[in-house]
């Protein structure tokens, strides 16, 4: 209802190139799925939230790491966010976050059995951090706003940070490759000047700021994001 | 009331003749003598290195000053200062890439992304070397022969070690005294000349460039755990000898630790902080992965160095206090 009232009142009348829909609907869907692909950049887990960090810092040297990582992220966090999601609707919000826990550390393990033949080092290199960042941050970052009661919505969110993850993870895990052993996915490129100390952690940090401080220029710059932050404000 | 006398101008009010280009012209004159002594060990290739990083971190920091929309000043030698450094704790086969991709991160990393010149947490040049160390150990730490002058260009194999690493394998490396003062040894090409650096030191102290207080605890805390904990099997004034002259622990200490930004603002943090980085170099010589520790020291001390200003005013504070609360209150 208060999507509504931000919209303007010929589009709570008109309908839909003659179909059924009524164009306020299509208007505040489109508001909405722009809200949720903003969580491609600007609610991006890495960049924005600074959450499941670690990983991409100390893990993810090479594509390989950043593929492995990406699919672990998208096995563990879909499913238990889903499911934390559809139980909030008949369970109060503490057993829902406990619900959600459960079943990421569940998930976690079929994980584990996907992703160790694709980069066998990258359990080596978190260790016991891996579910417990998986359930900590993760999953709470969704479970915790109130405000998305609306489940395919929650659902859209997920599936757009995870898709925003995948993207940093893989990118961060391509630049570090090609600078650090001059390969790329495991192929020599021909690069003779290596710069090993990139796949150290100290680097990654390094890597991450200045990949948030691109996104954040070309958000405070670009007028379709400013578009965009303003539609989200309006929704939210 | 008269208004007339009071500046609406932003602050400093206060101008002295020494400003901060003069301070850093001062550094400059005090690095000339490591440069001199390089060329006389190394030859023409120590110049063109200097020369290459000087330039590298002027034009960058310009570059950079005008994409992040700073002021534009080509009158600021601070770069200059931190591309002359980087060179003198490498040795002097080292490759121009490197060079430039260390002095790069200096001023790209370090330095503008906090706003430059007098805003940088952490020294540009410490950070710049120790970035090197960590990607091109094997190019960082093998050196050439003194006294063999080395071509400007083209690829140079380095093949001998310096004492400070035979030092870590626990020997006792055969130098003779007047070698380890003239810096007559493989090692870095700007950093082995004690009294280079001493005469640069007397040169900086002498125009209160430096501050003596951090300094004077850096070497205390030195000397002391050299001497206390001394790693080969030789006297203690051996031990300090060998220990403080192979590296780059004087250079460190004069041209690193007392740099006043990175630096506590304080007196009594001046003290802490220069002598927990005299033990944290020790510590990295003797347990750390290279043979060189004072760069390594030097960033980690710069988180610490605003906390050591904050607690300490916190203290002072406190006991002023307590200090007022015990005075007898005199009766009238």
């Amino acid at each position: 209802m208060q999507e509504n009232r931000n919209l303007p009142n010929d589009a709570k009348t008109d309908t839909f190139f003659g179909s059924r829909i009524n164009r306020a609907s299509v208007l505040r869907i489109s508001r909405r799925l722009t809200v949720s692909v903003g969580n491609l950049f600007f609610k991006n887990p890495i960049l924005v939230g600074g959450i499941i960090l670690s990983p991409v810092i100390s893990a993810v040297t090479t594509f390989r790491s950043g593929v492995a990582i990406s699919i672990a992220v998208i096995i563990i966090c879909i499913p238990s966010i889903i499911i934390s999601e559809l139980s909030s609707k008949y369970a109060p919000f503490w057993v829902s976050a406990i619900i959600g826990a459960l079943v990421s550390a569940l998930m976690s393990v079929p994980a584990y059995k996907m992703i160790s033949p694709l980069s066998p080092d990258i359990f080596d290199n978190i260790g016991i951090y891996f579910p417990i960042i998986m359930l900590s941050s993760f999953s709470s970052a969704f479970t915790h706003n109130r405000k998305r009661r609306i489940f395919i919505w929650s659902v859209t969110d997920v599936v757009c940070a995870v898709c925003g993850f995948a993207f940093f993870a893989i990118l961060i895990g391509s630049i570090r490759e090609i600078l650090a052993y001059g390969t790329f996915n495991g192929k020599l490129l021909g690069i003779e000047f290596k710069m090993s100390g990139v796949a150290m952690p100290f680097f990654g940090f390094i890597l991450v700021g200045f990949i948030l401080a691109i996104v954040q220029k070309i958000k405070n710059s670009t007028v379709f994001f400013k578009n965009l932050i303003k539609r989200r404000k309006e929704v939210q | 009331m008269n208004t007339s006398r009071i500046q609406k101008k932003a602050p400093p009010h206060i101008r002295t003749s020494r400003t901060a280009p003069i301070i850093l012209l001062d550094v400059i004159i005090s690095i000339l003598p490591l440069y001199f002594m390089a060329y006389i060990y190394y030859g023409l290739r120590v110049i063109v290195l200097g020369a290459i990083g000087a330039l590298t971190c002027f034009l960058l920091n310009l570059i950079a000053s005008a994409l992040s929309s700073q002021k534009v000043n080509i009158y600021n030698i601070a770069p200059i200062v931190t591309g002359l450094l980087i060179p003198l704790a490498l040795p002097a086969a080292i490759d121009y890439s490197i060079v430039i991709c260390a002095c790069a991160f200096s001023i790209l990393v370090v330095e503008m992304p906090f706003g430059g010149c007098g805003f940088n947490f952490f020294n540009p040049a410490a950070a710049g070397i120790a970035f090197a160390a960590f990607c091109w150990p094997t190019s960082v730490f093998t050196y050439t022969e003194p006294l063999v002058k080395l071509p400007v260009f083209g690829k140079i194999v380095a093949s001998s070690y310096s004492p400070a690493y035979y030092l870590k394998l626990g020997a006792v490396p055969k130098l003779d005294l007047v070698d380890l003062l003239t810096g007559e040894f493989v090692g870095p090409m700007g950093t082995s000349c004690v009294f280079a650096l001493i005469a640069g030191f007397i040169f900086l102290l002498v125009r209160k460039v430096i501050n003596w207080r951090t300094v004077l605890s850096y070497f205390v805390a030195v000397i002391a755990m050299f001497a206390l904990f001394p790693r080969i099997h030789s006297d203690s004034i051996s031990s300090v000898l060998l220990e403080l002259c192979s590296g780059s622990v004087i250079f460190g200490g004069i041209f690193m630790v007392s740099e006043p930004v990175t630096a506590p603002k304080r007196n009594i943090p001046k003290y802490i902080y220069g002598f927990l980085i005299g033990i944290f170099t020790v510590l990295f010589r003797y347990y750390g992965g290279f043979e060189q520790g004072v760069a390594f020291a030097v960033l980690i001390l710069n988180i610490f160095s605003p906390l050591l200003d904050l607690y300490s005013e916190k203290v002072i504070y406190y006991s002023r206090r307590v200090r007022i609360a015990r005075k007898p209150k005199s009766s009238e």
